[in-house]
């Protein structure tokens, strides 16, 4: 219950946070599907001519701009705060108009700042076009689906080009003819008048957050929070919960800003990077340690203070994230040793080596990286430095590839959050970095970590929406037996029922839950685990219940048949929960026919647990995916790893041998979490289960295998 | 490395009170690596010496896998003693003690040697459980006890060795049926014709007389 709330408060957050950006979002979507129909590129001509409501809303309100945007300007589009209201003709008229302005010069804006605020309050009686909110951003997901750019790679190049074009050409309105591509062009063009708009537009009332949110995305540099925010609300929650630099400093910076935002958009980018370092910087540095130490206290305990040691002795950690070379605080492995060559490091220096993902080698320890890295910064730590870095070599020519390299590995953060990890404050500093990078030109690398920064966002609604459906399912229907359906088909159900709940274990949970044990910082593993658990007893209780000896023989058996299946499906999990259960003291007591018994052994030899499992793990081995594996050796492998290994080498640094381990066991894991079964689901039998919460507690079962055969009788199971 | 016997050990308690930590203190190594999944590695076992003879002890730890109770209950079954560890800094870890011990007695055979162990002594200043509670509740319960120490290894050697001493005797009496192997004990490959090394079922040492030692 608890989580759920949770969130849904969180989720409210998220929506608040995002409400300037699905807003702004929303323009952009509507545009964007409006001009899919046509074409996906932003031709000017194109939008104008469109007499779509939704799109014309969306325009009215930025009326100047409103064409362009589509690929680069999303920032700026949204703006049209109340849910776009669709004008009448006469608006697409005038916007036509106002784009040929706008092609033609930039200054449109008194013309533009009267028809909107005029265009709103006509507006408001016509029914909202827009869809809600989710929907747009999974219309937003889409647009960008379709959008020019397929995978992340090509996202980095064009970035890496984009970056270095503007740089040759550093300032405002060359930029927009020369150094963009033609779809980016038009979008600058047009942000410029956004901003133009928006500072004089505050006129109307009913506009104003509107304008705010609209003028603030371009300029925003340093400080890019402020635009992408409402300050109210997040500021308010963020400094709440914990430090969160941002907010305050928020209100200041826009001020200052509106006079220059005068100038051309472009113009303004170049100006806000001299020192974005400082503003990201200072975000990171003052969060690091209060939110790490509560967000993770017990894995990070030691780190931290480890990390503070090595702050001491080492070397400032922030000249470490400015570094070209870490090599030196890196401690490789010895030249006869075997395994992988990192063994450990300063904090700083992993990370940066983890940037380096493309160099030779260095592509397990990437992934190995972010997978363990949880237990010793936080996600928020991490991209936190990251962006400093990102930062701090953006405007070194001849470094730029250190700072698309540390952009690279942001996204590739982001893109593995669970939705544990992506609270307000996380989604705050994104959301802002997002707006730095627009606020610097930088559209491609903005869409690209958005776009991963809502998939995250979107996976983890689903998440919940799931919960309950899942949950929900559970009525009616009991009028079956075991015995009516065929074992295969129990088992294949049983599988979809397990493999649901598999998928949605993040790895980090499991990490985290082989370290500390919380059921809160692992709801996805625990749901899952009290599924087994419940499987097992509803199995005893199906057998111990029957009303005669007979029946419990049949049940017994029926329970191995679907075993037998459960084994050639690779279902190991629900599998060792109906041995668990027939093997249990109270089921196993009782008195089997020695055929029964006998089949049982057979069975059993799967988890003999000599050798450690020698016998599961060979049989894993030998197994392709799709399979669901025992979870629990999973977890006490990490968890002896987890106690045999300090988390820090002697001298104070990251012991990353460890996390190699780590690493090497969820991999195992990680494998089978990817293939799906394909059987079809039978709604009568997973009614059927009832979610197997049909069970007696473990008293009530040894009492009811004691009345069946008494205790003292001289027979043990065998 | 050849033994006489091989004894069963499984550590039961909650979450927390240090389970691991005495295993490893009392194998006195870090848990290696395990780059082979499929090859298991027995993190649990050390050879003592009782009555100049070598025994083995195969300790079972289910920590990681207590979240499925459902079946680490069944380890208990094959099992000759049992740790059943508490942490005296934390009043609760006792308090569920008749749980564990409850659990313990229906699922294992009933010759199970169960030592209490009070575990974290060397937090005096945090102690919540006195000394003497924990012998009383031994006392009461049939039950050898000890406090210990697995960060310093105070009595940790002796909980398992006092441990497999009360088992080697009860074997002397006849009490413990050896060739039964769901009772934890398994006699040494070179004392048997059976090959110990099958996993699980087919591995009972059969039937070669138990008067063997």
């Amino acid at each position: 219950m608890a989580k759920h709330k949770k969130q849904c408060g969180f989720f409210d957050g998220i929506i608040q946070s995002c409400v300037c950006v699905s807003r702004s979002f929303e323009n952009h979507l509507t545009l964007k599907n409006f001009s899919e129909s046509t074409s996906s590129s932003s031709s000017v001509t194109v939008v104008s001519n469109s007499t779509n409501g939704a799109s014309k809303s969306d325009v009215n309100e930025d009326v100047p701009p409103a064409i362009p945007q589509k690929t680069k300007r999303k920032t700026a589009d949204r703006q049209l705060s109340p849910y776009d209201n669709v004008p009448d003709e006469k608006i697409g008229g005038e916007l036509l108009v106002t784009c040929e302005k706008h092609q033609s010069s930039h200054h449109s804006v008194s013309n533009s700042t009267s028809i909107s605020s005029s265009m709103i309050e006509t507006d408001g009686s016509k029914p909202p076009p827009l869809p809600p909110k989710k929907k747009h951003i999974m219309a937003y997901m889409e647009m960008f689906g379709n959008c020019t750019h397929t995978n992340d790679q090509e996202f980095m190049r064009h970035s890496v080009h984009m970056v270095q074009s503007q740089y040759s050409t550093p300032l405002t309105q060359t930029i927009t003819a020369g150094g963009m591509s033609s779809t980016q062009s038009c979008s600058f063009s047009h942000s410029s008048h956004l901003s133009n708009y928006s500072s004089s537009s505050h006129s109307s009332a009913t506009r104003l957050h509107g304008h705010a949110v609209l003028g603030v995305p371009p300029r925003s540099d340093d400080r890019s929070p402020s635009p992408v925010l409402p300050p109210s609300p997040l500021s308010t929650t963020s400094t709440g919960g914990s430090s969160d630099g941002p907010p305050p400093a928020l209100p200041p910076k826009q001020r200052p800003r509106r006079p220059s935002a005068r100038s051309p958009p472009p113009a303004a980018v170049p100006p806000p990077v001299p020192r974005p370092p400082p503003s990201v910087l200072g975000d990171g540095e003052s969060k690091p340690s209060s939110p790490v130490v509560k967000s993770l206290p017990d894995l990070l305990e030691h780190t931290t203070k480890n990390d503070e040691q090595n702050s001491n002795k080492a070397s400032p950690c922030e000249d470490l994230m400015e570094m070209l070379n870490v090599d030196e605080y890196l401690l490789l492995k010895k030249t006869d040793e075997d395994g992988p060559d990192i063994r450990g490091g300063h904090i700083d220096a992993l990370i940066i080596q983890a940037t380096k993902a493309t160099k030779n080698g260095v592509f397990m320890y990437q992934e190995a990286f972010l997978t363990t890295y949880r237990t010793f910064i936080t996600p928020y730590d991490l991209i936190s430095k990251l962006m400093r870095r990102y930062n701090y070599f953006y405007y070194q020519p001849d470094k730029k590839p250190r700072s698309r390299e540390a952009f690279a590995l942001i996204v590739r953060v982001v893109s593995d959050l669970t939705s544990l990890d992506l609270d307000k404050e996380l989604q705050l500093k994104l959301m802002n970095f997002v707006q730095q990078l627009i606020s610097c030109g930088e559209l491609t690398l903005a869409k690209a970590l958005r776009v991963k920064l809502l998939q995250r966002h979107e996976a983890k609604e689903m998440l919940s929406k799931y919960t309950n459906i899942v949950t929900s399912l559970s009525l009616n229907a009991r009028n079956f037996t075991l015995f009516d359906f065929k074992s295969e088909q129990i088992a294949e159900q049983m599988t979809l029922l397990d493999a649901e709940l598999f998928m949605k274990i993040e790895i980090p949970e499991v990490l985290i839950w082989a370290q500390e044990q919380n059921e809160e910082r692992s709801p996805n593993l625990t749901m899952f685990t009290e599924h087994f658990n419940k499987m097992s007893y509803w199995a005893r209780t199906k057998i111990l219940t029957a009303e005669n000896k007979d029946t419990r023989e049949k049940y017994f058996t029926k329970f191995i048949k679907i075993m037998k299946h459960l084994r050639k499906i690779n279902n190991f999990n629900s599998y060792l929960a109906l041995l668990s259960a027939l093997d249990s003291a109270p089921v196993r007591r009782l008195e089997w026919q020695k055929q029964v018994q006998e089949g049982l052994k057979e069975y059993c030899a799967l988890i003999d647990s000599s050798s450690s499992f020698r016998a599961y793990r060979q049989a894993l081995a030998e197994t392709q995916p799709p399979c669901i594996p025992y979870i629990g050796l999973v977890l006490q492998d990490l968890t002896f790893v987890h106690i045999g290994n300090p988390n820090l080498l002697p001298d104070g640094s990251i012991n990353f041998s460890k996390r190699w381990q780590q690493f090497n066991i969820v991999e195992n894991m990680k494998k089978f979490n990817k293939a799906t079964y394909t059987f079809k689901r039978q709604e009568k039998i997973i009614n059927f289960f009832q979610s197997f919460n049909d069970y007696i507690g473990e008293d009530a079962m040894w009492k009811l295998s004691e009345t069946i055969k008494p205790r003292g009788g001289k027979k043990l199971g065998h | 490395m050849s033994y006489a016997y091989l004894f069963k050990y499984i550590i039961i308690g909650d979450t927390g009170v240090g389970k691991s930590c005495l295993l490893l203190q009392f194998t006195d190594k870090r848990f290696q690596p395990v780059h082979d999944l499929t090859i298991g590695v027995e993190f649990g076992a050390r050879m003592i010496t009782i009555d100049s003879k070598q025994i083995k002890l195969q300790i079972w730890d289910t920590a990681g896998q207590e979240a499925f109770r459902s079946i680490t209950r069944s380890y208990y079954r094959g099992a000759a003693g049992a740790l059943l560890v508490y942490d005296i800094t934390r009043r609760e870890t006792f308090n569920h003690l008749t749980t564990w011990l409850d659990d313990a007695r229906q699922h294992s055979n009933s010759n199970m040697v169960i030592m209490l162990i009070g575990n974290k002594s060397d937090l005096e200043s945090r102690r919540e459980v006195k000394k003497e509670e924990g012998e009383a509740f031994a006392r009461e319960h049939g039950l050898v006890f000890m406090e210990t120490s697995a960060k310093t290894a105070a009595n940790v050697e002796e909980a398992f060795i006092n441990t497999a001493k009360e088992i080697y005797e009860k074997i002397q009496e006849g009490v413990f049926d050896i060739n039964n192997e769901a009772n934890g004990i398994k006699i040494g490959p070179q004392h048997s014709p059976t090959n110990p090394s099958l996993p699980g079922a087919g591995g009972s040492s059969g039937s070669q007389g138990s008067g063997c030692c």
